[in-house]
C-alpha cells in the first residue's frame, strides 16, 4: 500500500508534557483521515509535525517518503488550512490568492482559472476585488479553503475546516474534498469535532488522546463492526429490548416470540453506526 | 521567492497611502531642516533612515504574529532565511527611496553636495541599514507584538544619533569614524545572532 504519510513511534515533548506519546499513524494515497480528539489531545501538533514545523524528540516521520524537517519543498505539494484564516487583511481576496499562488509557483493562466473556478463554487465571485478586512469569518474561511486547494496539492491538512461555514458551503466543500480524493488521489487529514462530517466524508478515523492514537481504523470496517452490534425492539408500553445482533433471521425470530408472548410491538429498528458513542467510549477510557 | 514576498510587502504599504504621504513630507522637512540649520549633514541620514527602518522591520515577525498569519506563512514552501532577508531588503529599499527624496530636496534647495556626502549616503547608510534591519528582524522574531519590538529596540535606535551629535560637537571625520564603529558593532551582533538558526517551532509555540 502506498502511504503519503508514515509516523512511527513519534514522541514530542514540550517541557515535561507529552504532546505526542509514541504516535503511529499512516495515511494512504487518496485517503481522507478524520482526526478526532479532545482539545489539547495533540491533533494540531500532529499536523505541525507532518509539516516539519515541529521536530520530534524521537520516532520517524515520512511525508512522500521524505523527512519533512529537512525538505521544505514537500510543502509545495501540501495545502494547509490552519485554525486562523492566515489572510492579509489589507489586501483584496484576489491579491491574497495571487500571493499564495506565486509562492506555490503556479502560472498566471493556471491560478486565474483555478481561482475563478473556486470563487464560482463558493458563490463569492463578486467579492474578488474587495479587501479581506471587511469579510465575515465565514467569508475568510472560504477564501482560506480556496488558498489551500487551488494549487491542486497531493496532500491537504485541514484544521477544523468547516467552523463558521454555512450549510450550503459545507456541502460544496465536502463535494470538492471527495472529488479531489477520488479523481486526483489527493490525501486529506481533517481535524474536526463535527462527527457527522467525519461519517459523511472520511474513509478512515483516528481518535487521539494525550498524544496517543487510541483507535485507527478504516471507517467502513468500523461501520460494519458496529452495525452488527444492536437492534432495538420497542413495545407500546415503553419497554425496550436490545438485541446484540443485526441478523435479520434472529431479529424476526425474536419479534415472533415476543408477539406470541403477548407483547405489543410498535417499532423495531437497527441502530445506525454511532460514531459519537464510539468516540465517547474510547475517550472516557 | 524574494520577489514574491517583496511584491506583497509593497502592495501592503501602497494600501497605506497616509504612511507614504507622511514619509514623503518628513523626508522633505528633514532635508530642509538639516540643510538650513546645520548645512550639509550627511550623518543625519543614518539616524533618519534608521528611524524609518525600525517601523518597517518591527512588523516582520511580530506583525505576522499579531495578525495571526505567521503559522500559515510557515506552512508555505519558504525558507525562514528567505522571509528574513526579504523583510530586510524591503525595509532597506523603502528607506533608500526616502533617502532619495531627502537628496533631491537638498539639491532643489541649492545644496552643494560633497563626495563625502555621497560616500555616506550610498555606502555607509545602506551598510548601517542592513546591519540595523537584521537586528530589528531578530528583535521582531523574539517578540510577541510590535509594541514589544519597539520597546526592546529603542536604545538601538537612539544609538544611531551618536554620529550626528559627534558631527555637531567635533568634526565630520570624527562622526564618520563613529558611524563606522557603530556599523562594526552592529555587524558583529548580527553575526553572533544569526549563527543561531531561526526556528519555526519557536515562532508558533
Amino acid at each position: 500500500m502506498e502511504y503519503m504519510i508514515e509516523m512511527k513511534d513519534v514522541v514530542k515533548k514540550f517541557k515535561n508534557v507529552y504532546a505526542l506519546d509514541g504516535l503511529n499513524l499512516n495515511v494512504e494515497k487518496g485517503g481522507i483521515l478524520g482526526l478526532l480528539g479532545h482539545n489539547g489531545a495533540g491533533k494540531t501538533t500532529i499536523l505541525r509535525t507532518i509539516l516539519g514545523l515541529y521536530k520530534p524528540d524521537s520516532g520517524d516521520v515520512r511525508v512522500f517518503g521524505k523527512n519533512p524537517e529537512y525538505d521544505i519543498s514537500l510543502r509545495g505539494r501540501t495545502g494547509v488550512l490552519c485554525e486562523d484564516s492566515g489572510l492579509y487583511e489589507s489586501l483584496t481576496l484576489y491579491e491574497n490568492l495571487v500571493f499564495f499562488a506565486k509562492v506555490y509557483r503556479m502560472k498566471k493562466e493556471d491560478y486565474d482559472a483555478r481561482i475563478d473556478y473556486f470563487l464560482e463554487e463558493f458563490s463569492i465571485s463578486d467579492k474578488k476585488n474587495l479587501p479581506v478586512k471587511g469579510f465575515s469569518a465565514g467569508m475568510k474561511k472560504k477564501t482560506a479553503i480556496i488558498r489551500t486547494l487551488m494549487h491542486n496539492p497531493d496532500l491537504v491538512l485541514l484544521d477544523e475546516p468547516t467552523n463558521a461555514l454555512d450549510p450550503v458551503s459545507i456541502d460544496k466543500f465536502h463535494g470538492i474534498v471527495q472529488k479531489m480524493s477520488r479523481e486526483d488521489g489527493t490525501s486529506f487529514i481533517i481535524t474536526t469535532h463535527n462527527l457527522d462530517e467525519v461519517k459523511k466524508i472520511c474513509s478512515d478515523i483516528s481518535i487521539i488522546k494525550q498524544g496517543k492514537c487510541l483507535y485507527n481504523q478504516n471507517l467502513k470496517d468500523t461501520r460494519e463492526l458496529y452495525d452488527m452490534f444492536e437492534t432495538v425492539i420497542e413495545c407500546v408500553d415503553g419497554n425496550k429490548i436490545t438485541l446484540k445482533t443485526t441478523d435479520p433471521k434472529a431479529v424476526a425470530k425474536a419479534i415472533r416470540e415476543l408477539v406470541e408472548g403477548g407483547a405489543d410491538i410498535c417499532e423495531a429498528r437497527r441502530n445506525e453506526f454511532d460514531l459519537e458513542k464510539l468516540y465517547l467510549s474510547l475517550a472516557k477510557e | 521567492m524574494h520577489l514574491v514576498l517583496l511584491q506583497r510587502y509593497l502592495r501592503e504599504i501602497c494600501k497605506k497611502k497616509s504612511t507614504l504621504f507622511y514619509m514623503f513630507c518628513f523626508s522633505v522637512f528633514m532635508a530642509l531642516f538639516t540643510y538650513i540649520k546645520y548645512g550639509e549633514t550627511a550623518l543625519w541620514l543614518i539616524w533618519y533612515c534608521v528611524s524609518f527602518a525600525a517601523s518597517f522591520t518591527a512588523e516582520s515577525f511580530a506583525g505576522e504574529k499579531e495578525e495571526r498569519t505567521i503559522e500559515t506563512l510557515l506552512t508555505l514552501p519558504l525558507d525562514l532565511r528567505t522571509i528574513v532577508s526579504a523583510r530586510v531588503l524591503f525595509a532597506v529599499s523603502v528607506c533608500f527611496a526616502a533617502e532619495m527624496v531627502y537628496l533631491i530636496t537638498l539639491l532643489f534647495a541649492g545644496a552643494e553636495l560633497s563626495a563625502y556626502f555621497f560616500a555616506a549616503a550610498f555606502l555607509l547608510v545602506p551598510a548601517c541599514l542592513f546591519a540595523f534591519c537584521y537586528l530589528m528582524v531578530y528583535f521582531s522574531y523574539r517578540s510577541s507584538n510590535v509594541r514589544m519590538v519597539h520597546m526592546k529596540s529603542a536604545p538601538l535606535v537612539i544609538f544611531h544619533i551618536i554620529p550626528v551629535v559627534v558631527c555637531l560637537a567635533l568634526s565630520s571625520y570624527a562622526a564618520l569614524f563613529c558611524a563606522l564603529a557603530l556599523f562594526g558593532i552592529e555587524f558583529l551582533c548580527v553575526r553572533s545572532r544569526f549563527k543561531k538558526v531561526f526556528s519555526a517551532e519557536f515562532l508558533i509555540s
